[in-house]
């Protein structure tokens, strides 16, 4: 009996195992490429370097390599025209694929394999801001290893960094000029909305209605300090508390949440076109909301905004802006 | 003589106490019923929850807040501590295993993988649907861990139900997050994770309510025979029962109304531990009064946990199943220790 149960549970774990196996992805959306395409002209030649980054540490590299593994900025790296070995799998690479033609996507990013940064032979491996000294260490063992700014908004800080590094200062320059252009375009846009003095109201789901934190979520940056949008003092003093960010508002209370636009950030779009769930549709807090009465709830993809790349900043503005025409709508 | 004129003095001192136990339990749960309808993060008065009840004004918001908010929530919340303290108590009964929940003893994992997976691979099921794949993981998880627990020399014994209902409560939760790393979690999956009765709607309510009127019906129609087995099952067999159908109908019960539950509610574990030991303390062992008074307690229990997650962070929501967690666990621990030292005699 009990070789029978074992064997039981083995073939439902292994059939467990080959469902998930078989599990299909869907296709996502089509291409979005409106950065200039510009083009790695480093030299081939090696070409040594010490570089201080930004925490201050001295670190020799050899400038012209193409063998680089970035566990972040990725972005960033193939707007400047670089093509590194293999980039972090947390990247939002839904609709630039040309971009990524020939790069590999880690599988492994926080926490990161060494074995599989390893495998690739780094000359150079990038990292995110945060990344605690002791896995800088670790990773040192293996190649140079230069933290990239994550957290920094400032693209003249992003890019010039980056152009540094690698010595495309040119094409840092253009690609910040790139960013001011869009940033000036938008903010034209909302002007002609005549909406620039209105107050947002940004909602998301999970085990209810609540308010996407500040600092992780870009498009708060670009709403609220770019394109100047207000947002209402409850939703400031909500934010302040620590403890409050991801925790639900009360059905009952939502309503005093609700600004002159509101928009709902889908956490689950994942690069597919983001929607309302059907059960916030059912919410009896969220039906008393005036925009979801007169049905003007603009809604944006939120997994668009979690890197703050220069590749995606056009899309990023193009989707603010698309769920503002939807939430502005007569 | 004596020992018979004792055992009905005894049967009829836990009448009382169960007449005690149900007068005092209705009463307060309708003080806490008033209590949970008036207290909330909006306030509202007497007059609008009068009206809101009974000259509902689509209009008028506080209506909205308590026909369309708080009284589907109620509801919810009866039907949540009922279902558990019910199916606890049929559970401990039936496997005579004073530890046994649906919570601890993995059922509801079994119907929240089923549910998840439903979600993924079948997303336009319906509501009815999702019930009936609850069931069915339900039904899975408590054939793996009799199965589990049957495995060795001992066969079942209650510490092993309890070590092979946590097994199996893990490898579904296991691959229930699998399946949500590989596919991504939705929204609706989010009332899975943290049992919630935050969002409980009117459909949630009107869906399970015939489900869960036949799960607690069932319960009451057996309570006799679930005492007649605690005797042990050679005396119920020669007093007549039918022993394999008293069993079949229990743990029917038990899988509607752990299923009901995680449909409502989401994961919420202790209730069916708690509420059916207090209320032995209180009435005695014979399921005919157990049965009632737990469903009882059971309500009341959860709907004052319910009214605290509600009112302490207001106008934030704190979710009903962990503040129960943290109830339960200290309650387990008890329960785990007196058992332990009943069995060594202590």
């Amino acid at each position: 009996m009990k070789k029978h149960g074992v064997i039981f549970l083995l073939v439902l774990c292994v059939a467990f195992m080959s469902f998930l196996g078989a599990c299909k992805t869907e296709d996502k959306k089509e291409n979005y490429e409106t950065v200039p395409i510009l083009e790695d002209v480093r030299p081939e030649e090696e070409k040594m370097n010490t570089f201080t980054d930004l925490n201050g540490n001295e670190v020799t590299y050899n400038m012209n390599t193409r063998r680089i593994v970035a566990l972040s900025g990725a972005g960033d790296l193939v707007a400047f025209g670089i093509r590194p070995l293999a980039v972090s799998g947390s990247t939002t690479t839904s609709g630039y694929e040309s971009f990524f033609k020939g790069v590999d996507l880690l599988d492994y990013n926080t926490p990161f394999n060494a074995e599989e940064i390893l495998s690739y032979k780094p000359e150079l491996i990038l990292v995110y801001q945060n990344m605690e000294q002791d896995n800088i260490d670790k990773l040192t063992k293996i190649a140079p290893v230069i933290p990239l700014y994550r957290e920094s908004f400032d693209f003249e800080v992003r890019l010039g960094y980056i152009g540094e590094i690698f010595g495309l200062e040119e094409n840092a320059e253009t690609l910040i000029e790139y960013a001011e252009q869009v940033k000036e375009a938008q903010l034209a846009k909302i002007e002609g909305m005549g909406i620039k003095d209105k107050t947002v109201s940004i909602f998301y789901y999970a085990q209810g209605v609540s308010i996407p934190p500040t600092d992780s979520w870009y498009f708060n940056k670009i709403i609220y300090d770019y394109l100047g949008m207000k947002r209402l003092p409850i939703a400031e003093e909500f934010l302040e508390n620590a403890d409050n960010p991801f925790t639900p508002i009360s059905n009952e209370s939502l309503r005093n949440y609700e600004g002159d636009i509101v928009i709902y950030a889908d956490l689950s779009a994942a690069g597919l076109e983001p929607e309302i769930p059907e059960i916030l549709q059912t919410n009896p807090g969220w039906k008393t909301l005036t925009a979801v009465r007169e049905n003007r709830v603009g809604v944006i993809d939120a997994t668009l905004y979690t890197e703050k790349d220069v590749l995606y900043l056009q899309a990023q503005y193009d989707g603010i802006i698309k769920a503002f025409e939807k939430a502005t709508a007569k | 003589m004596r020992e018979k004129l004792r055992r009905r003095e005894r049967k009829l001192y836990n009448g009382t106490k169960f007449v005690i136990c149900m007068s005092v339990g209705c009463g307060l749960l309708l003080i806490f019923m008033i209590g949970f309808m008036y207290f909330g993060a909006e306030k509202i008065s007497f007059a609008d929850l009068w009206n809101g009840l009974f000259h509902f004004d689509e209009g008028n918001f506080n209506h909205v807040v308590v026909r369309d908010m708080r009284l589907p929530r109620l509801l919810a919340d009866i039907m949540v501590g009922v279902s558990l303290s019910v199916a606890g108590a049929v559970m401990q009964g039936n496997t005579k295993n004073p530890m046994a929940d649906s919570g601890i003893m993995g059922i509801s994992s079994g119907s929240i993988f089923a549910v998840v997976f439903m979600m993924i691979f079948l997303p336009d099921a319906s509501r009815l649907e999702r019930i009936g794949y609850s069931c069915l993981g339900a039904g899975i998880s408590t054939m793996m861990i009799y199965l589990v627990a049957f495995i060795g020399k001992k066969g079942i014994t209650p510490e092993r139900m309890v070590l092979s209902g946590m097994a199996i409560s893990t490898l579904f939760s296991s691959i229930t997050s699998g399946i949500v790393l590989k596919e991504g979690l939705t929204s609706e999956m989010l009332k899975y994770t943290a049992g919630s009765s935050a969002n409980a709607i009117w459909m949630d309510v009107s869906v399970s309510a015939p489900f869960f009127l036949a799960g607690f019906a069932l319960a009451l129609m057996i309570s006799r025979s679930l005492t007649v087995m605690n005797l042990g099952d050679d005396v119920s067999k020669g007093l007549g029962a039918n022993t394999a159908i008293i069993k079949l109908s229990s743990t029917l019960v038990v899988l509607v109304l752990s299923a009901i539950a995680v449909i409502i509610i989401g994961p919420v574990g202790y209730v069916g531990l708690m509420v059916p030991h207090i209320v032995r303390h209180f009435v005695g062992t014979d399921y005919r009064l157990v049965l009632p008074s737990c469903a009882v307690l059971g309500a009341l229990f959860v709907v004052v946990v319910d009214l605290i997650a509600r009112i302490m962070i207001a106008p934030l929501e704190f979710p009903v199943g962990i503040l129960i967690t943290m109830i339960g666990v200290p309650f387990f621990i008890f329960v785990s220790r007196r058992q332990r030292g009943d069995a060594f005699g202590g």
